[in-house]
């Protein structure tokens, strides 16, 4: 009496083992279904900055369609609103609803921009090709260098600037190729300090005023130089709120409408917003929930897409992620 | 005389027997020390190009502190001083201990030129959740990444973290290359 029998006793304790190790197998999560097990502290989490006021969003999308391109690089609008985007080593031209016209084969191209004769300027890896309208190769200019990396290129009318983000510099020649000179290097007799580019994003433009802007990305603003290479003035400033610029390097890319105003897009938190030439936020053309899913990996999130504005003031966009053309128009169309 | 034979028969099968054990055993035991002193052909890698930063290195691994930390390829970084790996996404521009992205601290910040900072990972304080790597990738170059250090690694055949990556980002590699780093040209 009192006594627990020896052979119960280690009976009892076999079956909790078992039952013990059988729960184990069962319950113990190899498989990583269930996530680390690490706190909220651990994760990285961007979502309440992907959220924008929907009254500051005062375009839509009105037209969208695949370009058919595994590796869509970046886009240029032509005067005549023809689209043509590089990727997979080719220059592939559209009608402006998307209708295929031509293909240019073009090798690896950086960017590109159309003249108003339908000449097409391509920055490649070491050069800059011409092709005329027909896709016929009409020059190669001289090797850019080892460490060149194009990125933007700008024409006016006896002018083409390429941005080059491995100097850190603005390449200004004329239409046949000569070497004019270089904008942008450190001058501290000027104040000028420098374009400081983390990253392959090096934006340029020419705004109707004659005025060559141009993204200062590691600064994360946009600066307005004369082409004779003065810096006139600069706005922008670093923040996740949809006034300022995210990240480390933005805008990627930016272009330029025909009232002065600039359209600009980030990486990171992928969003589009018109400023006025002060710097002022007009409007959202697309926030990070209109132009991303919200299953993307981040690491497409770096991916720079492309603007361009036509004839007819539509914003021509080129999702690098989706590989597709999105066109947005003002809603109230003021 | 028969009696005699197979009682002999018996002492020999016996005094064979043990010396054939003896040989086994110390051949059981040489090969167990070659295998054991053998170096293995392949080792168990990240493939940055699939790893998701999920986390699941800082908990899976057999070992008390993961084998996995997170490693900064130099060449590829943007050396920024709004490091998107380094600061909590809202902050402003304060390099103050409330504006460090990593949980551990094991990332440091130092000064090289005016505007350009470089970072480096402390090994002991990186536990490999991952956060830097994703914020790295989202906003700028990718150049924080995670991969398996050998020198803490003890490669086991059925690696615990390998089974629980949801990515199947790990692989195994030959020993003459035991990392998958990343360079300019995966960048460009």
């Amino acid at each position: 009496m009192g006594k627990i029998d020896a052979g119960i006793l280690i009976g009892v304790i076999i079956a909790v083992a078992a039952i013990a190790g059988l729960s184990a197998i069962v319950f113990w999560d190899t498989t990583g279904r269930t996530g680390s097990g690490l706190s909220k502290d651990y994760s990285y989490d961007i979502e309440q900055f992907t959220k924008v006021d929907p009254a500051l969003i005062r375009y839509k999308q009105t037209i969208q369609f695949d370009t058919g391109l595994v590796e869509a690089r970046n886009l240029a609008v032509a005067p005549d609103d023809r689209i043509y985007i590089a990727g997979d080593e080719q220059i592939r031209i559209f009608s402006s609803n998307g209708r295929p016209a031509g293909v240019i084969a073009s090798g690896h191209v950086n960017c590109l921009a159309i003249d108003t004769d339908g000449t097409v300027y391509a920055g490649r890896v070491r050069d800059v090709a011409v092709f005329q309208s027909n896709g016929d190769l009409l020059a190669k200019w001289p090797d850019l260098g080892d460490h060149a990396v194009p990125t933007s290129i700008a024409l006016t009318d006896k002018d083409v600037f390429l941005a080059d983000a491995g100097n850190r510099v603005i390449l200004h020649y004329d239409k046949q190729g000569q070497k004019l000179g270089e904008i942008g290097h450190k001058d501290p007799d000027k104040e000028i300090d420098g374009f400081i580019i983390p990253s392959g994003y090096f934006d340029l433009s020419v705004a109707p005023d004659g005025k060559l802007w141009v993204a200062n990305t590691g600064k994360l603003r946009m600066e307005a130089w004369s082409v004779t290479g003065e810096r006139l003035f600069w706005w922008g400033r670093h923040g996740n709120e949809i006034e300022a610029f995210c990240g480390c390097c933005n805008p990627t890319n930016f272009t330029i409408l025909p009232d002065g105003n600039s359209i600009t897009v980030e990486k990171g938190l992928i969003r589009i917003k018109e400023y006025d030439p002060d710097g002022n936020l007009i409007a959202v053309v697309a926030g990070p929930q209109q132009l991303v899913d919200p299953e993307t990996a981040t690491k497409d999130l770096s991916r720079g897409f492309d603007l361009a504005v036509d004839a007819k003031h539509r914003i021509i966009v080129l999702d690098t992620i989706k590989n597709r053309i999105r066109i947005f128009e003002k809603k109230d169309n003021s | 005389m028969a009696e005699q034979k197979t009682s002999l028969d018996r002492r020999r099968f016996f005094g064979q027997g043990l010396w054939g054990a003896c040989f086994a055993g110390i051949g059981t035991a040489a090969g167990f020390l070659l295998g054991k002193t053998k170096k293995p052909e392949t080792l168990w890698q990240i493939d940055p190009s699939k790893c998701i930063a999920c986390g699941n290195c800082a908990t899976y691994c057999v070992l008390e502190h993961s084998a996995v930390k997170c490693v900064q390829a130099y060449a590829i970084c943007g050396y920024c001083d709004f490091c998107p790996g380094y600061l909590e996404p809202g902050a402003r521009l304060s390099t103050g201990a409330e504006n460090e992205l990593c949980p551990t601290g094991a990332i440091e910040r130092n000064f090289i030129e005016d505007p350009y900072y470089e970072y480096n990972i402390i090994e002991d304080k990186c536990i490999a959740c991952g956060k830097c790597v994703k914020a790295c990738e989202a906003f700028g170059n990718g150049s924080l990444f995670l991969q398996v250090r050998h020198d803490r690694c003890v490669n086991c055949n059925e690696c615990a973290i390998a089974a629980a990556c949801p990515a199947d980002a790990f692989v195994r590699v030959p020993v003459e290359h035991p990392y998958l780093l990343k360079g300019v040209k995966d960048h460009a």
